[in-house]
């Protein structure tokens, strides 16, 4: 087979999702991007899963472990997770997280790095784990804020201020969660606390609200 | 006149935002050979402006000319505002308040600069409960002009609005905040740096991944293990001990890794080496 990067999509892709641009010509070894929320389906019905050097399956706050073994254990070696990170409603960021197990293998890796770096991505490796790097220090970090409001320790636009310029970044932590969805957090961090049981990750009042809201059909605001 | 206690690293800073905004500026500390080298310590910190290109050496004369050396507390009867940035230490803290009530004007005003302990109880403290309030100054004459203006249960208005206007004139921007542990600014800094460092511990990622991954997903200026060693490990170190004790919240509890680091004496940049590696002489000449 030659050298070349396919691109399989089931459901809908936080990572991709108005597909595919600037999929590179070239790579150094046959790569296969499972996308969507069912792409992991394609695992189980692909004849030939050793014909790919590398097979990329997107993520969303599950763990990889919970769709193959680890290869110390008999899974593949060079099955690897990513998740594009965004911010609910956002759009995507250029930021991939690349999720290895225990044994996936260095050439894979190393495979997939280029392979996402070459569409213009940043890539980072991580180890398989719920959140991974973001969602793990994001979710408490918004919830703490969350929770600075019901306890009265200062006025919204005094938290966003003061984190503003902490961090350096555009938003607060409360206009993020306004501007993005405060639903979406709500189910992400009602996840990975259902993973966890960390309770910097069980939902404040308003995010908990927020989520009973969309799950009735609410409107999010 | 304003006066500032402690010649630590937030004392420092903070004389240094008073002499640079024009305001007479009356310095105390209580280690003799701290206070007899207060003179040149001010005059190297406004020096290093100088040569960040952020004063000229004629701003940094007039600056050092507004600079009054107090021999003794005695000498701060007279100030305005009095703002203690000694050690987070409720004992040292008390036993210095009790003393300026006696010396100080009526109508003076106490500041503290912690963000750990409440400022209602420093206020009961010191004896002058309505003339007290909180200036967590987040990183003066550093990277931010943030100062967290926090009133006791029983700070008077005038002295709040008071504060508020000094900070405005030392060119500083005022937020309020209530009376909690860590105020905005370390209530969610501090474990935000503690979650990262435990990412590292879990073997999730590496130094270099976590940052990036910050910086380019989170739109942070800089990485988390990059702020904790512009920070100092041994500083955050002390801080979340104190949030610690003050909250028992888990999240505010020092992780093991940094706790060794800081025993190694891996403290960051100013040591050339914490989460990343520094050439020491060019993170000094920065």
């Amino acid at each position: 087979m030659a050298d070349h990067l396919e691109f399989r999509f089931r459901g809908h892709s936080r990572s991709f999702p108005v597909g595919v641009m600037g999929v590179p010509e070239e790579i150094p070894g046959p790569v296969l991007v499972l996308a969507g929320t069912e792409a992991w389906q394609f695992l189980a019905e692909i004849d030939d899963l050793r014909a790919w050097a590398a097979v990329l399956v997107e993520l969303h706050t599950e763990c990889l472990a919970d769709h193959i073994a680890e290869p110390e254990a008999g899974g593949p070696d060079h099955v690897l997770g990513f998740s594009r990170f965004r911010m609910g409603d956002h759009l995507p960021t250029t930021l991939v997280e690349l999720v290895r197990l225990r044994g996936t293998s260095p050439e894979a890796i190393q495979l997939a790095q280029v392979t996402f770096q070459s569409m213009g991505l940043e890539v980072v490796v991580c180890r398989d784990a719920p959140g991974r790097i973001l969602d793990r220090l994001l979710r408490p970090h918004l919830n703490q804020s969350l929770d600075s409001l019901d306890r009265g320790l200062a006025e919204p636009a005094a938290i966003d201020h003061c984190l503003r310029v902490v961090f350096g970044t555009e938003e607060g932590p409360i206009e993020r969660l306004r501007s993005s969805g405060l639903h979406h957090h709500a189910r992400i961090s009602r996840s990975l606390f259902e993973a966890t049981g960390d309770p910097a990750l069980a939902l404040p009042r308003e995010a908990a609200g927020a989520h009973r809201r969309h799950l009735l059909g609410c409107a999010p605001g | 006149m304003v006066a500032v206690l402690g010649l630590g690293p937030v004392g420092m800073g903070i004389i240094q935002v008073c002499l640079r905004s024009g305001h007479p500026t009356l310095v105390y500390e209580v280690t003799p050979n701290l206070l007899a080298a207060a003179p040149d310590l001010i005059a190297a910190a406004l020096q290093q402006e100088v040569d960040a290109g952020r004063l000229t050496g004629a701003q940094r004369d007039t600056a050092l000319g507004r600079l009054v050396v107090a021999g003794e507390l005695n000498k701060v009867a007279g100030a305005d505002l009095i703002i203690e940035a000694v050690a987070d230490d409720l004992q040292v803290k008390s036993a210095l308040l009790i003393k300026l009530h006696w010396i100080c004007r009526q109508d003076a005003i106490f500041a503290t600069t912690t963000s750990v302990f409440s400022v209602s109880e420093l206020a009961a403290l010191s004896g002058r409960p309505s003339n007290f309030l909180g200036l967590h100054f987040c990183a003066p004459g550093r990277l931010t002009s943030l100062v967290e203006v926090v009133p006791g249960l029983a700070t008077d208005p005038a002295a709040f609005e008071r504060a508020w206007q000094i900070c405005r004139e030392l060119g500083q921007e005022p937020v309020r905040t209530e009376d909690l542990p860590g105020n905005v600014v370390n209530r969610h800094l501090v474990p935000f740096l503690n979650d990262a460092v435990r990412l590292l511990e879990a073997g999730v990622a590496e130094p270099e991944d976590i940052d990036r991954a910050v910086r380019a997903g989170l739109g942070h200026a800089r990485g988390p293990l990059e702020l904790l060693d512009a920070i100092g490990l041994d500083h955050h170190l002390r801080l979340a001990d104190a949030l610690y004790a003050a909250t028992q919240d888990p999240r505010m509890a020092c992780p093991p890794l940094l706790r060794r680091m800081v025993a190694a004496g891996r403290l960051g940049r100013s040591t050339g080496r914490g989460f990343h590696t520094y050439d020491v002489l060019r993170v000094e000449a920065s």
